[in-house]
């Protein structure tokens, strides 16, 4: 494959697997700190890390195909930049504050409204090329 | 691979690929994550209120059951306005 042609996922990727890497550290930078981190802190760092886990991968793939069906790279970049901003919203409502909150909600139904729209897309894309 | 039969394939795939209506789409996904939230959320207080309902919860002013209330309302507001936002995007669509 011609990793050129799939340029904007490539960017996009990196900048997530960086993420992933450092909510995991986070994760174990909580845990060595059982005196000094608030004790909700522990299990609000290890969902944060899972939700990020369980809905990146899937984003990567939707933008990886929509970007293999030759889709304008301004949209790539708009929802790229949009699934960074939302995993970042995410962890960072999740880590400050206990219980909900609004980065917290927009990063969570933000990433689910990324996710349908990607989807959406891609079966318009698979659909009309039957 | 050289440059220019790199773009000679995307050429080739931008021209194979069918046209996305845009607008169709955003208002498809906001459809199909709204209704969900339609689904999982009950009915905003408010509107419940509007359409007679009188056993609707409340809580004292400034408790953690009184905002808990507020954040469930606020969810299905969100819902909603994805419902209403999705379906006005999806007419666009269909008119454009």
């Amino acid at each position: 494959m011609n990793l050129a042609a799939v340029q904007v996922t490539l960017i996009y990727a990196g900048v997530l697997g960086l993420m992933a890497v450092a909510l995991a550290n986070l994760v174990l930078y909580v845990r060595l700190r059982p005196t000094t981190e608030a004790h909700w802190r522990a299990d609000a760092t290890v969902r944060v890390q899972a939700n990020f886990v369980e809905n990146v991968p899937l984003a990567l793939v939707l933008l990886l195909l929509l970007e293999l069906a030759g889709t304008a790279h301004t949209v790539l970049h708009g929802l790229g930049v949009a699934l960074v901003f939302c995993r970042f919203a995410h962890a960072w409502g999740m880590s400050r504050v206990a219980g909900a909150n609004y980065p917290r909600l927009i990063g969570a139904q933000g990433t689910f409204l990324l996710l349908s729209i990607m989807s959406v897309a891609l079966l318009w894309q698979g659909v009309s090329a039957l | 691979m050289e440059p220019g039969l790199v773009m000679q394939q995307a050429a080739q795939v931008a021209s194979d690929t069918p046209t996305i209506n845009w607008l169709m789409v955003l208002g498809l996904g906001c459809l199909w994550l709204g209704g969900q939230i339609v689904w999982v959320a009950p009915w905003p207080r408010q509107v419940r209120r509007l359409f007679g309902q009188t056993d609707v919860p409340t809580a004292k002013a400034g408790t953690p059951a009184a905002f808990g209330l507020f954040w469930i309302d606020q969810y299905g507001w969100i819902g909603l306005s994805l419902c209403g936002l999705g379906a006005g995007l999806v007419i666009a669509g269909v008119l454009s």
